[in-house]
Formats: structure tokens, C-alpha cells, sequence
């Protein structure tokens, strides 16, 4: 067999695998996301000695799951297979989930700062999206790739996929017309891939909105992260810069 | 009527989505609107198990949609919403991705062919061409699209009519600049699409006018550099090839200059102004009465330029800008060609009388011939606001010609052997052309969609002067006792004509309903024509000073138009049917010396009907009607009379009535990609009331007197089928097409009317077998059959059979070198007229290096006519007549050529 038939082949064994797939839409699943942080350019700006800078993983990974089905979504931190050891100079833990009503559009998320949970009640942001024809494929599923904006100056990179057919995302990152699998902020040096993604024994009723914790308003969060802010002793932060950070570590 | 409108259905969209290979209903598919101006995503949403979608509670304005599925190729439409408006965009057929590509090897997961709304849109990366290739390779990779050996594109089975780069012309003249020049690897998309006429354009009114175009989308990096090609050929001695070409691009603005020197006549930049890729100027103002004046040429002699042996030399230059978030537009062009022509002709000619005599001509001739030409064209656009604009057109061209012939020619009576006349000719001409034209356009839209006003002023200045010199010896001898009579009409003529005209039309559309529309112009045109021709013979001192009042003449003209004219048109989402025509109020006022007409008024009137239907996307028919007057020239009722020629003679007919012409055509047209097949078919008839024909009268010295006269019963038709298909798994491409047609044509030969028929058929079968980068080969071989018949004395039938056969092969050899070869066969058998067999094969090789690691610089060594058979002899025989000329040409030569490709790319 010489090159270009086994070319010819593999495009035809591709073609008959995705268009079987391709009459299988998903309104049901658990995916599996792995959160990466670069870590060293995330601290530029910060006064953080060099020898600790050089202490620091390259990366902080964590995992998160995500369930969804009839409308309703639960993106949870997964504390297994994280390395999320070193929290020296993280002002936002990991340990959050978000709950998701696509209805109503509200989001019910828990936010462990300092050691405490808050319950942050808030409604779905909306992003501003452009389609691209660029697709790869992540966890097995053709995706499309989308550039989107939000809160005007955060560009986000997103690669969506049709055959799922919710217009869900991890973190609260959503509004396109599929699942996200794929999700990159570059401001923020983060990136979200979907590893693992479960199309049967969904517990559907585990997808309940988070409970316990202090309940605080978006307001009332900005105001107790200044409050910490100057109890760290990290002096001369704008109020708007918080407001930006508290926001975008939400989202 | 209140509760009415709050049931009325909020601003919508709604359509179904289906798959037409598996004539299913696609549920799932995603359908996503954009915003058109800032291309973001407002909403989405799934068609339901039954294929239905419904987008709802929008906000009027101007969105794309994108509908895509799983394995599909795109569809994207571009789609204009009112407030409270449900737009039903009906069945949406999606092509699957995977039949499109199956033959495609596809380099990056971009999506390398999609539909967008109508346009078809490949992504040049997907497709491997070899590095250096130029835009001209890049197509032939591309599915539905046929590159010919002419360099003739056809897309989805129909001729491309115009090549754009980056939306705008490049060389407008000679758009295969573009293809031949520009590389491959510079291109980020190619769009194929049927563009619209400009007006149809603005008014939103589908005229049933448009032309297959090629738009080539550069990549944003090559629009930040310079890029071109150098090429040099020689044999060593005297024949050569030069090419050069230069295009700086940076992002907006262009720059693109060549030139070209050759003496081979080498295809490419040869510097021809009339081409075939005419992008037209649909907004000329034409009353049509630009034969009417003068039907001859404007140099009356026997001026031969443009045939022998071509010396080309041209330059260009392009430009183009854009400004203004695109508000402001302007394009230019300039090109300047020099050619001489050096050539020589042998001919023959036959001709059976009325009478049953036969007269045999035998001729040669030389020639040689100098033109300069210097052409200067631009467009400036404006776009003010989102309803109106103004579009700027001036073009200036000059040119100088100069040429010099000898020719001696004898006729003889064929039965009895005897001379009719022999005559010996030198002529001399120079002359000069000068044209100016320009025009503005202003185009206004209303917020009623489909209502448009627009006013465009034209002018245009055309002068031309010439000076030919005659001298000839003519002997004519006596029948009965064949002694001679000898003359001499040795003359020089100064001849200089102007015509200046003014033009304004104004056109309005206006929507009668949602599918009827109605578009009304006026137009008034304005000619002054001015022809002032002196004659001279030689006065005591041998010097053509001595003027000819008999054979001098001056003529001016005032023509002027009204020109109304009515248009209506249906426009369904199946067809299209637009009815309407123009008249022409024509007044022509003739002041000159000893005029018999002083004042002529006539009508002329131009009924169109056209009739498309689409049945599919990419499957259509067309069925139209278009007729015409036409009118007789004044040199047909009145010519200025010529003695420069003294065996031929013209004399005019004041009584000639118009004529008037029913075409019809017909045409059918389909292509589809899933299974590369492509059927082309059209008809075509026309018919002529009162044609003004020639009648001609010849004494007895074989000299002739020509009239006009009006004839019923001119008919041409033509028909012709073409099939295609692209067996893509099998790198085959095989064809067939067929031709039939059949024209009549009448004149009068010593008052016996001379009816001539001719019919003819052809069957032209092709294959093509094309291994990417490795192998090619193509072949095409037409048979050809004819019969002409001619109704005056005793002339036969003549039948004639004929085949040409072509072969291409090109090889990719290792140590990058490539091998391309070609024949050509053409074998036409001895039949009734001729009673030799004309057998030519015509075979080129060509050996091609790449050297350099980028494969940038490319040594060719060719050889033209290895079989050295080369004749350039052509004959032509029809009823009572036939022909036989030998024109020079260039024996067996090779041509060693280096050629550099370049870019540079800014950061």
C-alpha cells in the first residue's frame, strides 16, 4: 500500500468514525477539565523575591468536573490528581463550584477566600463572541475555535464543540452554540481542557446549588478583599483592580 | 386592524436545514447569527428533528448567518432584517465535507472549501501546489476549477469573466497578470462567485447579468512586502524572451509594475489590449449609432497591422489604495506597447461567377508595421454615506501607427487561362489616434429597500488623422482580344475625423411589490462627428500636391439621442423573469460638401425579454430574446467614394431601409461538486428582416462596384452541449462536448443572389489523468465535419473532414526537474475544393531546473517545432469560394530561459 491510498484510507476510516458520531448530539454529560496556570508570569509586578520566583512549579494544575443535564449545570473542584500544594501567594483558592441555571441565567457560585466559603449569588456575564473557521480536536471531539470579550479588555480563546449541544463552558464561561472544551485567558495565563468527557451515568441529582458558606454580594466581596489586601500588607492596590480580580477569578 | 398588528409575528428568521446526499432533515445543526458589522455572535440555536429552526425576538439590521453541522462544509448567508419581519430563508442544503475533500489532501484542519452564501471559498494552504508554483497551479488543484491550455478559466463549469485581487482589479485588461505572476504561496483564500452587473448591484434588482469571477485573497503578511519574478530567454542569437514584475503590497495599497520584450510572440504579457477576461463597463451610455456613421475602418487602405512577426515591448503599472475605512477608493492604470511587425503572405484565391466562369487569384505580399500605444486609466470612489456614493472614471489612450506594404497579385480566367488583370501596389500609411473619456456617477439609495436614483454624465473625445499613400500599376486586359490597358492611380489621402460627444442618463427603480420591481432610465446622447478626407495626385513636380476635388469630401455630423427605456422584473426564489426594451429617438444632422441627405430621423427600438430559472443551487436555465435595429451607415446610403483601390468601387443606395434582428438564445447550465460533474448547454438563433447586404457587379475586367441592398432570410444558429466529469479517486478528468451550427449568408454577385450555406458539426472528446506533482497528462482530440453549398452557377458542394489532436504531458522528475512536453496534430484530408492532404504536427518540449534550496530560481531550456513542419499555411472554402494563404513564421528554434521568483516580507 503506498502512501497516498493509505492517506485515502485513513480519511475514509476518519470520515465513517465521525459521521457515525455525527448523529449522536449530547444533551447529557460529565466532562472532566484540567485547569493549567503559568505560574511565573503571574506574579510580575508582584514584589516576590527571585529565589522564591525560582521555587515556584511552572505550572499549577487542578481538576475540575462538570455535570450537566436538563438545563442545569454544577462545575466542582476535584481534589484528587491537583497539585495545588503551595498557596503561599494564591489569594483564591481552588476549592470553588458553580452552579448554573441556564433558565433563569443565575449563577449560584462557592468561593473559599481565606480559609472561609462564601455563597456568591450572581447572574450569567455576558461575553462577546466572534466565530472563527479554525477547529481542532480535544478530548476526541472536533471543536471550533472562538475568540470572545469580556468585561471589555479580557479576550478569551475558546474551542466549542456542536455535537454537544449545551451552550455550557467551564468556570461561567458560555453562550456559544456548544459545549466548551477548550478555554484560554492569556491575561490571565490560564487555560481550561477538557480530559475526560462522560456521556453516560450522569447523576443528574447531584446538580444542586452549593449551600453552604457566608452569603455575600458582589459588593460586599470587593469591600472584604481590600479589607485583606491591606491585612497582607499589599498597600496602593486600586479598588478597580480588585474589583477586576475578584470578578475575574470568578468570572 | 389593532389586534391585528399585536399578533403580527416579531422580527424573525426561520428556514430548514437539510442534507440533499442522504435526503434526510438535519436535526442539531447549529445556527448562528452575527452581527454584519462587527461579526459577533448574538444568538443561536438547533434546528429541531424536523430540520426547522426559528431565530426570533432580533433586532432589525444586517447579520450573517452561519449554519453548521458535524462533517459539513459551512453555509453562510448574508441576510438584511426590517422590524417586525419573519424572513423565510427555506431549505438550506449542506455538502458534506468529506465528499468534498476526498481527494484532497489537507494540510491544516482549517476548513478548506465552503459555501458563504453564494460564493464558493477555498483555502489555499489546504491545497499542496510545489513551491514557487504560481495562482494558475494553484487553480488547477482546485476542484471545479479547469485551467485550459489557453490560460482560459472555467469555474463550476461557466467561463470566468474577471480575476480580482483582493476585491479589486489588478491590470484590468489583463487580468491572467494576476494568475501567471502572482505565487501560490501568497494566497490566503480563493472565492469563486457570480458577480453581479454594478447596477443590479445598487438597485438590488437581479438583471439575470453576471460574470463568474476568481477573487484572490492575499495573505496579510504578503500584503506587508514586495514580491515579483525576473525571467530571461535567449537562443543565442536572435530570438528572445524577457519578462520582469514587481509588486509591492502593503496592506491597503498596491503597486504592481512589469515589462515584457519578446520576439517570439510569446503567450503571457504580450501586451494585446483586447482580451478576453473583459470586465465591461456596464454603465456606458450606447444609443447604438456608432456603426451608423462610418462602417469602414478609419485607415481605409490595406493596412495589414498586426500580421507576421511580432517584436513586442510593454510596461504597466497598477495601482490601487484605499482610504478612509475604506470610503474612499482609487484605482489607476497605465500600459504602454510598442510592436513591429515584420511579415510576408502568399495567398490564393478562387472565386466561380454567376456565369459559371472561374476566376484564380494568386498573390504575395510584405509588410512591415510600427505602433506605439500609450493607455492611462483610472477610478476614484466615494462612499459618503451608507446610501449614496460617486464613482470617477477617466481613461486616456494615444496611440501612433505607421506602416508599409507591397503586394502584386494577377487574376486569370481559369477555363481559357487568360489574364483578367494583374496589378503591382505599394502603400505607405501613417497615422495617430487620441481618445479622451470620462465620466461621474452618482448613485443614491432611499430607506425604502429596492428604490434607487442614480445620474451619470459621460464625455468622451476620439481624434484620429492618417496619410496613406498609393502606388499601384494595374493592367486590365480585354477580354475578347487580351491586350491591356494600363493605369496608374498613384494618390496620397489625408484623412482626420473627430467625434466628441456628451452623454446623461438618469435611472430610477422603485419596488411595485415585494417581487415585482420597475427600473425606468432616460438617457440623451450628443455626437459631433467631423471626417475631412483631401485627395492628391503628383503635380509637375513629381509631388502629391495637386488636389483631387472629385475625390475629396468632408462630412460633419450632429447625432442626437433620446433614449427611454422600461424594465420590469419578477423575481421569485425560483425565478426570474424581466420584461422591457429601449427606444432610440435619433436625430442625425449632416452639413458637408454636396450633400444629398441633410436631416435623417429615425426609431429604433430594442425589445429584451429573459427568463431564468434556478432550479438548484449551481443548475440553471435561461431563456432570452433580445431585437434590434439596424440601421444602414452612411457610407452604405452615401459613401465618400474611394478611388484608392481602383478594381473595387462603392456606390451608395439612398433607399436602404433598416434592418432588424430577433435573437434568441438558450442555455442550461449545471455543476455539482459532490459528484464533479458539469453539463454545459446552450442555443442560439437569429434571424435578420430586411439585412443590408452586398451586391456586387464585376465588368469585364474582373473590377468590382459595390452597393447595399436589403435581403430577407439571414439565419445562424448554434448549438452546443458540453459534459464533465472529475473522477477524482481515479485522478481523472474526462469530457465530451459537441457543436452543431449552421450560418446562412447572402450577397449578390452580378444580380444573381448567391445563397450561402454552411453547416457544421464537431465532436471534441478529452480525458485527463493528473497525479499531484508527479504526472500529467491530457489529451483532446476534436473531429470536425463541414459542408457548404453556394446557390450561384455551377458550383459543388464542398465537404470538408478535419482532426486536430492535442497532447500535454509534464513530469516531475527527480533532482527537481520537470519535464513538459506538448503536440499538436492537425490532419485535414484532400476533399473537393482541395486536392492535397494539409497534415502539420507541431511538437514542443520543454526541460525545467529548479536549482536553490527554496526552489525560487528556475533554469528552462525549450525547443519549439522539433519536427520542424511548421507551414503557417491556412485554407478556407465555402459555396463558390475558397482560399489558400501562407502567411511567415518561426522554423524550429530552442530557448534557453532563467527565471527568479522573489518575495520579501516587512515585519
Amino acid at each position: 500500500m503506498n502512501y497516498k491510498q493509505m492517506i485515502l484510507l485513513l480519511v475514509f476510516f476518519a470520515a465513517a468514525i465521525s459521521s457515525t458520531k455525527a448523529q449522536d448530539f449530547v444533551t447529557r454529560v460529565k466532562i472532566t477539565f484540567e485547569k493549567k496556570v503559568k505560574f511565573n508570569r503571574g506574579f510580575e509586578g508582584n514584589d516576590i523575591p527571585d529565589e522564591l520566583r525560582e521555587q515556584q512549579p511552572k505550572y499549577d494544575i487542578s481538576h475540575y468536573n462538570f455535570v450537566y443535564a436538563g438545563g442545569q449545570s454544577l462545575y466542582q473542584f476535584e481534589p484528587e490528581n491537583s497539585n495545588s500544594k503551595n498557596e503561599t501567594f494564591k489569594m483564591v483558592h481552588d476549592e470553588n463550584s458553580l452552579f448554573i441555571d441556564y433558565n433563569t441565567k443565575q449563577t449560584i457560585a462557592k468561593k473559599s477566600f481565606f480559609q472561609e466559603d462564601y455563597i456568591v449569588k450572581d447572574s450569567i456575564k455576558p461575553i462577546k463572541w466572534k466565530v472563527t473557521q479554525e477547529t481542532r480536536n480535544i478530548a476526541g471531539y472536533e471543536c471550533r475555535k472562538a475568540i470572545g470579550r469580556i468585561y471589555d479588555t479580557v479576550y478569551l480563546i475558546a474551542f466549542y464543540c456542536e455535537q454537544l449541544v449545551m451552550k455550557a463552558g467551564p468556570e461561567a464561561v458560555q453562550g456559544l452554540p456548544g459545549m466548551i472544551l477548550g478555554l484560554a485567558i492569556p491575561r490571565w495565563n490560564t487555560t481550561w481542557f477538557a480530559t475526560k468527557v462522560e456521556l453516560a451515568n450522569i447523576n443528574e441529582a447531584a446538580i444542586v446549588p452549593p449551600n453552604k458558606g457566608k452569603k455575600l454580594s458582589d459588593k460586599e466581596l470587593v469591600d472584604l478583599f481590600m479589607k485583606k489586601y491591606k491585612e497582607y500588607g499589599i498597600k496602593d492596590i486600586a479598588p478597580e483592580k480588585v474589583q477586576g480580580y475578584v470578578k475575574g477569578y470568578t468570572l | 386592524m389593532i389586534s391585528l398588528s399585536s399578533f403580527a409575528q416579531n422580527t424573525s428568521v426561520k428556514g430548514i436545514v437539510s442534507d440533499t446526499a442522504n435526503k434526510r432533515k438535519l436535526a442539531y445543526a447549529v445556527i448562528a447569527l452575527f452581527n454584519a458589522k462587527d461579526s459577533l455572535l448574538v444568538t443561536s440555536c438547533r434546528s429541531l428533528s424536523d430540520g426547522n429552526f426559528l431565530l426570533k425576538d432580533l433586532k432589525a439590521g444586517s447579520y450573517n448567518l452561519l449554519i453548521t453541522y458535524p462533517q459539513m462544509a459551512d453555509f453562510i448567508l448574508d441576510i438584511n432584517l426590517k422590524e417586525k419581519d419573519t424572513i423565510n430563508i427555506g431549505n438550506i442544503i449542506m455538502t458534506s465535507k468529506v465528499r468534498l475533500l476526498e481527494e484532497v489532501i489537507v494540510k491544516s484542519t482549517v476548513a478548506a472549501i465552503r459555501m458563504k452564501g453564494d460564493t464558493l471559498e477555498y483555502k489555499a494552504d489546504s491545497f499542496v501546489v510545489r513551491p514557487g508554483a504560481n495562482i494558475e497551479e494553484l487553480l488547477k488543484r482546485l476542484p471545479g476549477i479547469q485551467v485550459n491550455r489557453d490560460g482560459t478559466i472555467k469555474a463550476q463549469g461557466e467561463k470566468v469573466g474577471q480575476i480580482l485581487v483582493d476585491g479589486d482589479e489588478f491590470f484590468a485588461d489583463d487580468p491572467t497578470l494576476a494568475t501567471k505572476y502572482l505565487q501560490a504561496a501568497s494566497v490566503d483564500k480563493i472565492q469563486v462567485f457570480d458577480k453581479k452587473s454594478e447596477q443590479s448591484t445598487f438597485t438590488g434588482i437581479d438583471d439575470g447579468k453576471h460574470t463568474k469571477t476568481i477573487n484572490i485573497k492575499l495573505k496579510e503578511n504578503s500584503k506587508q512586502g514586495y514580491f515579483g519574478k525576473l525571467s530571461s530567454g535567449s537562443n543565442g542569437s536572435s530570438f528572445y524572451n524577457h519578462e520582469a514584475m514587481f509588486n509591492r503590497f502593503r496592506s491597503k495599497q498596491k503597486i504592481a509594475v512589469f515589462g515584457t520584450t519578446s520576439n517570439i510572440g510569446m503567450q503571457g504579457l504580450s501586451g494585446g489590449d483586447t482580451y478576453q477576461y473583459m470586465g465591461g463597463d456596464d454603465e456606458y451610455i450606447d444609443d447604438r449609432t456608432g456603426k451608423l456613421l462610418f462602417s469602414y475602418n478609419d485607415y481605409d487602405g490595406d493596412v495589414m497591422y498586426g500580421s507576421g512577426l511580432p517584436t513586442n515591448t510593454s510596461t504597466g503599472i497598477n495601482f490601487s489604495d484605499k482610504w478612509h475605512d475604506y470610503k474612499r477608493k482609487v484605482n489607476g492604470n497605465y500600459r504602454f506597447n510598442k510592436q513591429t511587425t515584420n511579415g510576408w503572405q502568399k495567398n490564393n484565391f478562387t472565386q466561380i461567377l454567376p456565369d459559371s466562369s472561374t476566376q484564380a487569384t494568386t498573390g504575395n505580399s510584405a509588410n512591415t508595421s510600427l505602433h506605439n500605444g500609450h493607455k492611462l486609466t483610472g477610478t476614484y470612489n466615494i462612499t459618503i454615506d451608507t446610501l449614496s456614493s460617486i464613482k470617477i472614471f477617466v481613461k486616456g489612450s494615444k496611440s501612433e501607427d505607421e506602416s508599409q506594404s507591397s503586394s502584386n497579385s494577377e487574376t486569370i480566367n481559369a477555363k481559357t487561362g487568360n489574364f483578367i488583370n494583374k496589378s503591382t501596389q505599394n502603400t505607405w500609411n501613417n497615422g495617430s489616434s487620441n481618445q479622451f473619456n470620462s465620466s461621474i456617477l452618482w448613485r443614491q439609495k432611499f430607506r425604502k429597500n429596492g428604490r434607487t436614483f442614480s445620474m451619470n454624465l459621460q464625455q468622451s473625445l476620439d481624434k484620429t488623422n492618417n496619410q496613406l499613400q498609393t502606388e499601384a500599376v494595374n493592367f486590365l486586359y480585354d477580354p475578347v482580344t487580351t491586350i491591356p490597358t494600363s493605369e496608374s492611380p498613384n494618390q496620397l489621402q489625408r484623412n482626420n475625423g473627430s467625434t466628441n460627444a456628451y452623454a446623461a442618463k438618469i435611472a430610477y427603480t422603485e419596488p411595485l411589490s415585494k417581487q415585482i420591481n420597475m427600473e425606468f432610465s432616460y438617457a440623451i446622447k450628443r455626437t459631433n462627428r467631423e471626417k475631412n478626407r483631401s485627395v492628391f495626385e503628383k503635380d509637375a513636380n513629381n509631388k502629391y500636391e495637386k488636389f483631387i476635388d472629385s475625390l475629396s469630401r468632408g462630412y460633419r455630423y450632429k447625432v442626437t439621442s433620446h433614449l427611454p427605456s422600461l424594465l420590469l422584473n419578477l423575481s421569485k426564489k425560483k425565478y426570474n423573469l424581466s420584461l422591457g426594451g429601449q427606444l432610440g429617438f435619433t436625430n442625425m444632422q449632416q452639413t458637408g460638401i454636396s450633400s444629398t441627405l441633410s436631416s435623417r430621423n429615425f426609431i429604433n427600438f430594442f425589445p429584451q425579454a429573459n427568463f431564468k430559472w434556478n432550479l438548484k443551487q449551481n443548475k440553471a436555465f435561461n431563456l432570452g430574446y433580445n431585437g434590434s435595429t439596424e440601421q444602414p451607415s452612411i457610407d452604405q446610403l452615401q459613401p465618400l467614394r474611394d478611388k484608392s483601390n481602383s478594381l473595387s468601387e462603392s456606390i451608395g443606395n439612398p433607399n436602404l431601409k433598416p434592418a432588424f434582428k430577433h435573437h434568441i438564445s438558450l442555455n442550461y447550465n449545471s455543476f455539482n461538486f459532490d459528484k464533479g460533474t458539469n453539463i454545459v448547454a446552450f442555443a442560439d438563433y437569429s434571424i435578420t428582416q430586411n439585412s443590408i447586404i452586398s451586391s456586387q457587379e464585376y465588368d469585364q475586367f474582373n473590377k468590382s462596384t459595390n452597393q447595399y441592398i436589403n435581403l430577407d432570410g439571414i439565419s445562424n444558429s448554434y448549438a452546443y452541449i458540453a459534459f464533465n466529469k472529475d473522477l477524482r479517486k481515479l485522478n481523472l478528468d474526462i469530457g465530451m462536448s459537441l457543436l452543431a451550427s449552421h450560418s446562412g449568408y447572402l450577397n449578390v454577385i452580378n444580380k444573381a443572389t448567391n445563397n450561402n450555406q454552411n453547416n457544421s458539426f464537431g465532436i471534441t472528446p478529452s480525458i485527463r489523468y493528473d497525479q499531484d506533482n508527479k504526472f500529467s497528462i491530457s489529451i483532446q482530440s476534436s473531429i470536425n465535419y463541414s459542408n457548404s453549398s453556394s446557390s450561384i452557377g455551377n458550383a459543388t458542394n464542398v465537404n470538408q473532414w478535419s482532426h486536430n489532436h492535442t497532447v500535454d504531458v509534464s513530469v516531475f522528475l527527480p533532482w527537481k526537474l520537470e519535464l513538459k512536453t506538448d503536440a499538436n496534430m492537425n490532419f485535414q484530408p484532400a476533399n473537393s475544393a482541395f486536392n492535397k492532404s494539409n497534415n502539420i504536427i507541431r511538437w514542443n518540449a520543454a526541460l525545467v531546473k529548479k536549482v536553490t534550496k527554496n526552489e525560487k530560481l528556475e533554469i528552462k531550456l525549450s525547443v519549439f517545432d522539433i519536427l520542424n513542419q511548421a507551414t503557417n499555411y491556412n485554407r478556407y472554402a465555402s459555396g463558390n469560394y475558397s482560399s489558400e494563404t501562407t502567411n511567415n513564421y518561426i522554423p524550429r528554434y530552442g530557448l534557453l530561459s532563467l527565471a527568479w521568483n522573489f518575495t520579501h516580507t516587512h515585519k
